[in-house]
């Protein structure tokens, strides 16, 4: 009796959690996909329609630039937030051997972005980009780069967003980098220098491939946030001009929220889902496969 | 030239180097507390922002009262506070418990309930929005706090995170306990919780700053202004055009400053709760 009570005890300590996320995260997962078979709107009622969501998905030119935006801005932010953030790193922990305080000083500096609210942060750079006194315009900066209008031309609005997002989040993955670097053995970069490697050498061929489930984190961190960057896209821009940064998150809470087309909005995060997870496994067979060799 | 001298130039090129960085990323942040204290008093589109650095007079509280004409600044704190405490203080109870149980107390089942978490912790928030929306329709919950509240009681993420820092609790210390025969909860109030309360903190404040910024579900969730927090209502005044630049300038300012204070105390240990954070996801 005691031992059988005893065995299952563990199970009342996670049963509230178990059925929150039963409710909250597993019926929902459920529900989107019976959804997206469904078509109509709230108001007018649902009805099940097959396939019809996602033919329409398949052929729909607006979702098609929708991923097109959206791979554009996650792949841009990644490609572009990692490695510097590893740089900064490399070099706040070089500054900081001699110099710690002004290390600490400048990485409280670059992670301050990081805590600030993102609605907010994006309203800061609708100032910063503006064209009527952003600060581009108080810059003396050459090739008319002052002029450019970045949130309201449609080639330059997803990179406008993506050096927003490599500001706002930069701090973070330094951080992580920081912190995993921490983590890497004294003796082994001693070793090393004792070797006669250099700087280089030692960060190429010991501190690389030791930090790279770090990079893979970060990767993986850097896509997945990127993908949800609803707040960014949504205040910044609100999807213009004329739908060219209408990333996925947007496409779908215009379609399940203000059409009040639920069916069709599931489909799209199905869609949504797919691609991420598409997306993150290449990045683990990319690194995984890297390891081995 | 000697090992240390070349030493000393390469630090000093790289401190260079992230004194730029770091002047870069201020400027917009340097721009933002300028134009909240300048009155431009203009209409917003065409006109211009303001062009120079520094301000010409103190207008903040007089931007600061434009925006607070056309917001209920206090209920949108308000809001954001109760939404924001709620969440954080569940989601660490509730995940601590789980966590703790899912590291160290074994239960048939176990393993499988996991897996789920595991699984579970990589779908997006926007796969959840429409299901999650129509049930607090059917319950009557739109405009609610705990309408609002709903989707983050507990989450795959703070279960999981929590039950990876405290597998670092050691065993022996719990076997003794049990031997002792001291019940599961009792152990769990007198050693676990003194224990992990770093663990908690952690996710404490990653989840307060995480919530405390959420757009999505709080825009979806409260159709009514009345229920707006403050990311959905800084939202609004910024598609809205009757709102002067300055004034919006002025109030997300002054909302901020108290994280920029806590920030400045605490830095350290926000950070570290971020980059844990970031690392066990």
């Amino acid at each position: 009796m005691t031992k059988l009570r005893r065995r299952s005890v563990g199970l009342w300590f996670v049963a509230p959690a178990i059925v929150v996320i039963a409710v909250t995260t597993i019926y929902p997962v459920i529900w989107t996909v019976q959804l997206s078979f469904t078509g109509g709107s709230v108001l007018g009622g649902t009805r099940f329609v097959g396939l019809d969501n996602f033919v329409e998905a398949f052929n729909s030119p607006v979702v098609h630039r929708s991923l097109v935006s959206t791979l554009y801005y996650v792949l841009g932010t990644t490609a572009l937030t990692v490695p510097v953030a590893f740089m900064v790193a490399v070099a706040l922990e070089r500054v900081g051997r001699r110099l710690n305080r002004a290390a600490t000083w400048i990485k409280a500096v670059i992670f301050l972005p990081v805590i600030l609210s993102t609605v907010i942060a994006a309203i800061v750079w609708i100032s910063v980009y503006h064209p009527f006194g952003g600060v581009f315009q108080l810059l003396p900066l050459p090739f008319g780069l002052d002029r450019v209008n970045w949130y309201q031309d449609e080639g330059l609005v997803i990179p406008g967003l993506i050096i927003f997002t490599l500001w706002k989040r930069l701090g973070l993955f330094v951080v992580m980098f920081l912190a995993g670097m921490a983590e890497v053995p004294k003796d082994l970069l001693e070793a090393a220098e004792v070797d006669g490697a250099k700087a280089w050498q030692r960060l190429r061929y010991v501190v690389i491939p030791l930090l790279r489930p770090v990079f893979l984190a970060a990767i993986v961190i850097s896509t997945v946030f990127a993908f949800q960057s609803f707040a960014i896209a949504y205040v910044s821009t609100g999807g213009g001009p004329n739908g060219a940064s209408r990333i996925l998150p947007i496409l779908i809470y215009e379609e399940g929220f203000r059409s009040f087309r639920q069916g069709y909005g599931s489909t799209l995060a199905l869609l949504m889902l797919v691609v991420m997870g598409l997306i993150s496994l290449l990045q683990m067979r990319a690194l995984r496969t890297r390891i081995e060799d | 030239m000697s090992r240390s001298g070349r030493d000393r130039i390469d630090t000093g090129l790289l401190l260079f180097g992230l004194l730029m960085l770091a002047a870069l990323m201020l400027l917009p942040l340097l721009w933002w507390v300028s134009l909240a204290f300048q009155d431009t008093a203009g209409l917003r589109a065409p006109t211009t922002l303001g062009d120079t650095w520094i301000p010409d007079g103190l207008y903040l509280f007089d931007n600061l009262a434009i925006a607070m004409r056309l917001t209920a600044l206090d209920r949108l704190v308000l809001n954001s506070v109760v939404v924001t405490a709620s969440i954080t203080a569940l989601e660490v109870t509730l995940a601590t418990l789980a966590g703790y149980a899912l590291a160290h107390v074994p239960f048939p089942g176990r393993g499988l309930v996991f897996v789920g978490v595991v699984i579970l912790l990589s779908v997006p928030q926007l796969v959840l929005i429409i299901p999650l929306f129509q049930l607090i329709a059917a319950l009557d919950w739109v405009n609610s706090y705990q309408g609002i509240i709903l989707p983050y009681i507990v989450t795959p993420f703070g279960v999981f995170m929590m039950r990876q820092l405290l597998l670092h609790i050691p065993r022996p210390l719990l076997e003794a306990a049990r031997i002792d025969g001291a019940s599961e909860l009792r152990i769990f109030l007198r050693i676990v919780v003194p224990l992990s309360r770093n663990a908690m903190l952690t996710l404490g404040i990653f989840t307060f700053f995480l919530q405390f910024d959420n757009l999505l579900w709080p825009l979806i969730a409260a159709t009514d202004e009345a229920m707006h927090t403050l990311p959905v209502g800084f939202a609004a005044l910024n598609t809205n055009i009757a709102t002067p630049f300055n004034a919006l300038f002025a109030v997300t300012l002054v909302v901020s400053l108290p994280f920029l204070v806590v920030y400045l105390f605490a830095q350290r240990r926000i950070m570290a709760s971020f980059a844990t954070s970031g690392l066990r996801e």
